[in-house]
């Protein structure tokens, strides 16, 4: 595939999950849960929770395994062998991603796995952090494809 | 102790610049264990006392996303306590009793 084809699909791919992702986080920005016991008694709130955690987890796979190869080929930079800080300090140089943030993104996802059993208070405290990660991501995301109209 | 000097120091960096004063982080699990290999980094953050819970999730994020910046992402488990609230988490009773203490910040 040429360059420009593995970014029209990356950034399809991309597309796809932004779209429903902004959806699902405007519906929970409607009327958020408070609680994680009144977010448990709404079936339709733990819909959308998963939903958003869903999204949130296949963009960021998608920004990482697709995107961010798709655009360094497409701007002709070296990266084949360049391990993945390398990549990123890289885009950061380039203006179309902040290290840490995507770090942060990063922790908020691999703890998705495994988050505080038993301890409400700290898990509705970790989910809403996830959903600010979200938040953030789709930015990115949106601002990624403004750089890219813009080299 | 398998650790890497570089880790420790990763590890001291990342508590100092996510925790305050008083705070402990004790390196237990199979890292502490010199006849095993690889596996993750379980470490025990003890702070000396309770916060909020999104002060407490925020600064466990902070904590990791230092440690993700200092020596790649990696799979890295962090369990917090605090001195002054009682907890009976299983794998805190163990991580107290085999932990090595890395850093007092």
């Amino acid at each position: 595939m040429r360059p420009a084809d593995k970014l029209a699909t990356a950034l399809a791919e991309v597309a796809s999950h932004s779209t429903v992702l902004v959806q699902a986080l405007a519906e929970w920005q409607a009327s958020p849960a408070t609680t994680w016991p009144a977010l448990e008694n709404e079936r339709a709130q733990v819909r959308l929770v998963d939903q958003i955690l869903f999204r949130f987890i296949k963009l960021q796979d998608a920004v990482g395994e697709r995107l961010i190869p798709a655009t360094l080929a497409s701007l002709r930079e070296p990266f084949e062998e360049s391990p993945m800080r390398d990549r990123l300090n890289r885009l950061e140089k380039l203006g179309f991603l902040d290290v840490d943030s995507w770090l942060f993104w990063r922790e908020v996802r691999n703890r998705l796995a495994h988050e505080y059993p038993d301890q409400p208070e700290l898990r509705f405290a970790a989910l809403l952090a996830a959903i600010e990660a979200a938040q953030g991501l789709v930015a990115l995301c949106q601002s990624w494809r403004n750089r890219l109209q813009t080299e | 102790m398998r650790l890497q000097p570089k880790e420790i120091t990763a590890v001291t960096q990342a508590a100092q610049h996510a925790f305050i004063p008083g705070t402990g982080v004790f390196l237990f699990g199979s890292r502490v264990d010199d006849a095993k290999r690889g596996g993750d980094i379980d470490l025990l953050v003890e702070l000396p006392a309770s916060l909020p819970a999104e002060e407490w999730v925020r600064r466990r994020s902070r904590f990791v996303t230092r440690l993700y910046r200092l020596l790649d992402e990696q799979r890295i488990d962090v369990v917090m306590t605090a001195q002054d609230q009682p907890d009976a988490r299983s794998v805190v009773a163990r991580a107290k009793r085999e932990g090595i203490k890395l850093v007092q910040v």
